[in-house]
């Protein structure tokens, strides 16, 4: 027999990145591709706008992270950021789209607001009411699409989007009408009063970072360590599979999705007690929509975290970019929608490539025979 | 008839225009199974190239042509994410509306910097003003153009559908895209020039926006009007005759929020606003899904 | 050839070194920018303001804006100011946009919207070391002494829009559009209806608010409701959705009055004319204040000597012109007297 392959070829360092790169660290590999190809484009807008490319990436990068102010600032935007991303997530894993993000923040921070203005007990309960009534109201908001889905199998991808804009021009007639400061001439409420807000903790840092941060870990121990969690998988992997084995499906599902629209909740709630302090028109940046980019890109709750992160930096950069460069604020759309464009782009580009190869495995398996 | 009536239904049939173009192009483009959520995008850019085509050529119709292929281009962009690598439809729908409210407000910018002025000729406004007061006349005479067209549009798309070999072929491919290969389908393409056509339809609702409902462009012109169409087209279970109706019926809730804000009576103009997304929630519940695409937003992968 | 054996630390250390890499841009950043200090010609400290627009594309986008913006220009280019502009960003979040200018040094942040008056009496008191200065319409100043208001006179300006539009007006209906209700725009509506009572005790006056500023379609709506009313004469204060008002005027053979800028290259055939506002001189004596050391907790009052009438460039008959100019100037001097009436019922709130 002729050995097709009579010497093991040494891996170049090229192999070895590749391997590493393609392996369980692609999404941040192709992460940090999508940042540098994002950055490019931004700093040819930038030139075409008339401004110095150069300064304007580098205004990104100190607009979000060079000062205290600029990364509470950030930190702010990857709160609610990395919530609706976790919210994205959950639900997708077993089969749900969830796009009625906005919405759903929406209305926790309505419930958040109303609780906070109406409620009256010392003040530190209050906030805990009001973050577990903007959970509830979170929760509320995917019941008509989870009903419309499960009883009528309507798809979620149009109800969740009738949903969003629902539940946003709700918030807006409330904003408008029964809820209006009166001395206000736009639609606003009344800001929380103090008692009621989150703390900040060390170094400026508010409480609201550490609740995102925590309901992303108790997420990601959620999905790996609890029955729940492996029955999401299953699930969204082959529901038939898993109907056969024995889980309840719907019930399953109906699970997921509830947690996750009462996370998206909970982002509205803690930017209401920890940043903003009141819903207006206009109070509101589109974390939502936003949410649905991370928590595709993310894939597990840690990689929410991290893409989330990268998205507030972008968020508050890019305003920074635009008011010390005068390159133009609708750049900062650009920066929203481009980046998942790319990664996006990439993700699919090296799935397919893989499996056009029929390459199963990342590893690539030196044979040998003799 | 009363003027305010008439004046009413012409704010109608103005508001419904870019929604049934729109309408349509989502449909088409969901029967043969891919979701255009990108349709806010594309009317932006339509919207956009209309207005900058107008004003610069001065012709109206150059520049609505000029709208269809922008947006037909972007409908090739979606179709590369979303029909050849493929990628996930719904995500990449709302990068691509993203990235087109950037880039058309940025290239807005840089023509009014250099001095344009983005007011396009009001051609489009209506097709005879001078008509404008003979009594039954004068009212269809105060529609824009491309609402004539635009109802032709809408037959032809009916037809098109349901009564023709092509419409079939491309309808199958929603229902079931493995079996429509199976059969010889070439899927990818079918898809491919779908969004094409999905896309200029979306940009010449755009084109209608930007040069029959007003006459120039701004930040935003279409402010979730897609989604509104998006609305139309699953309240009307994807049925054209229907879709037509609901744009008519979105248009009029349209017209409406803004009467009773002008007059200061009625409901908060916020819950007109609502009606699209309300109506389509309890048709869809009242109604059940409704015989739809069955593969309508499953990425299609041979083999 | 180097085994690695875990390859999580090569991923590891690769993170750190992009981390550090993009805090180390950030930190060298500040040797390539211009933050420090310059220094002009004069010697004095380069001045670093900072400012908002609610709207984006101010110098192109409503009224109020453009004559804004030739005093921004003049800050920049005439005292070589050194300007951080942010555009779009929306009232609820100005208080946040003002506060990270101070907290970056900036000195003075400048409001240039009447809207943002909120923001204007929270902000300056967690910030003592800086000047916050609005340019518009404020109702009161806030208790922090680091603040002043250059409040242009609106009701008289509002007796002089309403003037021109009772004289021109050949139906006898004159149209007052606003975008938000903001109360500056109230006064000024109420101006405007006293001062076309004045001059035409019979003149019908109708009032809409549109919502808010830039939404072109609704604001062409609303004018053509009035429009269809049979008003002839529209003043529109409505930042960049003053293009749906032109619009719709043009088509109803109504003639729209500007606000505070020269509109006529927008719309040549709907601007009657532009009820103009100097808001420069404001900038200036702003800028001069600041930089003397002169500035003071207190209103600055911008009275008649700001406003005046853009040419009319052949819009009315040249005796009516010249009716409305020698009324104006009655105003002006004090000879036409116009009584103070805040017109509460036309304020949807």
């Amino acid at each position: 027999m002729t050995s097709t392959a009579a010497t093991i070829p040494r891996s170049s360092l090229f192999d070895r990145i590749m391997v590493v790169a393609m392996g369980r660290w692609q999404p941040l590999f192709i992460g940090g591709v999508t940042l540098i190809l994002s950055l490019i484009v931004m700093g040819l807008c930038a030139l075409v706008a008339g401004a110095n490319p150069v300064t304007a990436i580098v205004a990104i990068f100190e607009g979000a992270l060079k000062g205290r102010y600029e990364v509470l600032a950030t930190l702010a935007e990857f709160s609610a950021i990395s919530l609706t991303g976790l919210a994205v997530l959950i639900p997708l894993r077993t089969g749900f789209f969830n796009i009625g993000g906005q919405g759903q923040v929406e209305l926790g921070a309505l419930a958040a607001v109303v609780i906070g203005l109406f409620v009256t007990a010392p003040g530190w309960i209050v906030m805990i009411i009001a973050l577990l009534g903007s959970l509830v109201a979170g929760a509320l908001a995917a019941v008509v699409p989870l009903f419309l889905r499960v009883q009528r199998g309507a798809s979620e991808v149009t109800t969740t989007i009738m949903m969003n804009f629902t539940c946003v021009l709700f918030m807006y007639v409330m904003v408008t009408g029964p809820l209006k400061d009166p001395k206000a001439f736009y639609g606003t409420t009344k800001l929380v009063s103090t008692a009621v807000r989150l703390p900040t903790l060390f170094e400026g840092i508010n409480a609201g970072v550490l609740i995102a941060l925590g309901v992303a870990v108790l997420m990601y121990l959620v999905g790996r360590y609890t029955v729940f969690g492996l029955q999401s998988t299953a699930v969204g992997c082959n529901r038939s599979a898993a109907l056969a084995g024995g889980i309840k499906v719907d019930r399953v599902m109906v699970t997921a999705v509830l947690i996750g629209a009462a996370i998206a909740g909970l982002a509205g709630g803690v930017q209401i007690l920890a940043f903003s302090f009141r819903v207006a028109e206009g109070w509101s940046k589109s974390w939502g929509f936003q949410g649905i980019a991370v928590g595709f890109m993310g894939g597990n709750p840690l990689g929410v975290l991290v893409v989330a992160f990268i998205f507030a930096i972008l968020e508050t950069g890019s305003r920074n970019m635009q008011a010390m460069t005068g390159v133009p604020a609708a750049l900062v759309s650009l920066f929203q929608g481009l980046p998942v464009l790319i990664y996006v782009g990439l993700q699919a580009a090296i799935r397919i490539s893989r499996w056009k190869t029929g390459a199963g495995r990342s590893r690539r398996r030196v044979v040998v025979t003799r | 008839m009363s003027s305010w009536i008439v004046s009413f239904l012409l704010a109608t049939m103005r508001d419904a225009v870019p929604l049934i173009f729109a309408a349509l192009g989502i449909l088409l483009a969901e029967r043969a199974g891919v979701l255009n959520i990108g349709v806010e995008g594309q009317m932006l850019a339509g919207a956009l190239t209309a207005v900058v085509i107008a004003v610069l050529t001065q012709n109206v119709w150059i520049a609505v042509v000029a709208a269809s292929i922008t947006g037909a281009v972007i409908g090739v962009i979606q179709s590369f994410f979303t029909v050849y690598l493929p990628a996930d439809q719904i995500v990449v729908g709302i990068a691509i509306n993203g990235t087109c409210l950037g880039l058309t407000s940025f290239i807005y910018k840089i023509t009014i910097d250099k001095g344009m002025q983005l007011i396009a000729p009001g051609t489009l406004q209506s097709i005879a003003p001078g008509l404008k007061d003979v009594p039954v006349i004068g009212f269809f005479a105060s529609w824009s153009p491309l609402a004539y067209i635009a109802i032709v549009a809408v037959v032809l798309m009916y037809l098109f559908l349901f009564r023709t070999g092509p419409g079939l072929l491309l309808r199958s491919a929603g229902e079931s895209a493995h079996a429509a290969h199976a059969a010889g389908l070439n899927v990818t393409l079918l898809r491919t020039i779908v969004l094409c056509a999905a896309g200029s339809l979306c940009g010449l609702g755009g084109a209608a926006l930007g040069l029959a409902v007003v006459r120039s462009f701004t930040d935003n012109l279409t402010m979730g009007r897609g989604f509104i169409a998006l609305a139309a087209v699953y309240f009307a279970r994807w049925n054209p005759l229907l879709a037509f109706g609901a744009c008519l019926l979105f248009g009029a809730g349209e017209a409406l929020a803004f009467r009773a804000q002008a007059a200061g009576v009625g409901l908060n103009p916020y819950y007109y606003l609502m009606l699209p997304y309300v109506m389509t929630l309890i048709a869809v519940g009242l109604f059940g899904k409704g015989r739809g695409p069955r593969d309508a937003g499953k990425p299609y992968l041979k083999g | 050839m180097i085994i690695v054996r875990n390859k999580t630390w090569i991923v590891t250390v690769v993170l750190l070194l992009v981390a550090l890499l993009g805090l180390a841009v950030a930190g060298c950043g500040s040797t390539t920018t211009t933050a420090d200090p310059a220094t002009t010609t004069t010697g004095a400290a380069k001045v670093k303001a900072g400012m908002m627009f609610s709207i984006t594309n101010p110098p192109k986008a409503g009224g109020w804006d453009r004559a804004d913006w030739v005093g921004v220009q003049y800050l920049k280019n005439d005292l070589g100011w050194e300007i951080a502009v942010a555009e779009g960003v929306p009232y609820p979040q100005t208080a946040g946009t003002a506060a990270g200018y101070a907290e970056k040094g900036y000195n003075p942040v400048i409001f240039p919207d009447a809207g943002q008056s909120e923001a204007f009496k929270s902000v300056p008191a967690q910030y003592p070391k800086t000047w916050f200065v609005m340019m518009s319409a404020v109702d009161a100043l806030p208790d922090a002494p680091n603040a002043a208001a250059w409040v242009p006179d609106f009701y008289k300006y509002g007796n002089m829009v309403g003037i021109i539009a009772a004289k021109a007006t050949k139906s006898g209906k004159i149209g007052l559009i606003g975008g938000v209700p903001v109360p500056a725009l109230v006064i000024l509506f109420s101006g405007a209806i006293e001062g076309a009572k004045a001059v035409n005790p019979n003149v019908e006056v109708t009032v809409s608010w549109v919502g808010d500023w830039v939404d072109l379609p609704k604001h062409k709506e609303v004018t053509n409701l009035q429009v269809q009313k049979g008003v002839d004469v529209i003043f529109a204060d409505s930042g960049p959705g003053t293009t749906g008002v032109f619009e719709a005027a043009e088509a109803g053979n109504a003639k729209v009055i500007g606000f505070a800028a020269d509109w006529y290259d927008d719309a040549p055939n709907a601007i009657l004319t532009s009820a103009l506002i100097d808001a420069a001189k404001m900038y200036k004596q702003m800028a001069e204040a600041f930089s003397n050391g002169t500035l003071k907790k207190q209103i600055y009052p911008c009275g008649f000597d700001f406003f005046r009438a853009a040419p009319f460039r052949g819009s009315v008959s040249a005796e009516v012109e010249k009716d409305i100019t020698d009324t104006i100037a009655k105003l002006g001097s004090g000879e036409l007297k116009i009584p103070e009436v805040t017109h509460e019922e036309i304020n949807p709130q």
